[in-house]
């Protein structure tokens, strides 16, 4: 569910950078010469492909190594990640977290259901970087 | 003041309503969103959890065969999920997932994913 929060935020902030596009299309559409026009609607998108793949990971490493230990998502949803001693991940921790956590997820979406299926409640990624989500009331 | 609990409801709330809306009007056969399953691009082969959300409309839509056909897991993963977002509602003093954290209740579940996977692929 954090997730899914996460990612509608990532989406909107992903969303207002690519409204430029429409105006560019527009410039693009008016230009003469096929080549530039295609070489310059290239070079527009090409911070913004750039502003999807990375943004997302920059986020959540961020929020993650952040005081609040958690995205925006798990804040809302009263959990938090910390290491095995109960600290805040480190920069290099939250790194390989969310890139592991990126690349599973997008080798199967249903290992979003491993957690459910393991005694610590940890993902695959969380296994691999030695972390916890712990909730805020109960276990 | 509203309860930190209470906004936490609301979201889960709205969000599993959100999505249920979603893939309701949005077919995801026609029109694609998120990035590709890594393990069909780079094998060719669908995975245990490829057509799912193709099945989970055709299921929102009562079409049960067609989301049979598209992913069977379908019908097994959205009760689940749906014991998920209840539980996650109606919060207990103890993990409720403790169930699905039993041995036998892991070796069954991999017992129905890894052949699932292998027919799934080898029945094409």
């Amino acid at each position: 569910m954090a997730q899914i929060i996460d990612y509608v935020i990532i989406s909107f902030a992903v969303s207002i950078i690519a409204v430029p596009i429409f105006g560019f299309g527009i410039f693009t559409s008016a230009m003469n010469d096929d080549e530039s026009a295609g070489l310059f609607a290239g070079l527009a998108l090409l911070p913004i492909m750039l502003f999807a793949f990375i943004g997302p990971v920059v986020y959540e490493v961020l929020m993650l190594s952040s005081p609040r230990q958690a995205t925006v998502g798990k804040i809302l949803m009263k959990i938090k990640v910390v290491d095995e001693q109960g600290a805040r991940l480190t920069l290099g921790g939250a790194i390989g977290r969310t890139l592991i956590k990126y690349l599973s997820f997008n080798f199967c979406f249903l290992l979003w259901l491993w957690p459910l299926f393991n005694d610590k409640e940890q993902a695959l990624h969380d296994i691999v970087v030695k972390d916890f989500l712990i909730r805020d009331q109960v276990i | 003041m509203i309860k930190s609990i209470e906004i936490k409801k609301t979201v889960i709330v709205i969000s599993s309503m959100t999505i249920t809306v979603f893939y309701y009007f949005s077919d995801p056969a026609s029109f694609r969103f998120g990035l590709p399953c890594l393990f069909h691009a780079t094998t060719g082969w669908d995975c245990w959890g490829c057509g799912g959300q193709r099945a989970f409309h055709q299921l929102l839509h009562g079409n049960f065969q067609e989301a049979f056909y598209l992913n069977a897991l379908v019908f097994p993963v959205v009760p689940v999920l749906v014991y998920v977002v209840t539980s996650e509602l109606f919060q207990q003093k103890t993990s409720p997932y403790k169930f699905f954290q039993k041995k036998p209740v892991q070796i069954s579940s991999a017992m129905i994913l890894v052949p699932f996977t292998i027919l799934r692929n080898v029945m094409e």
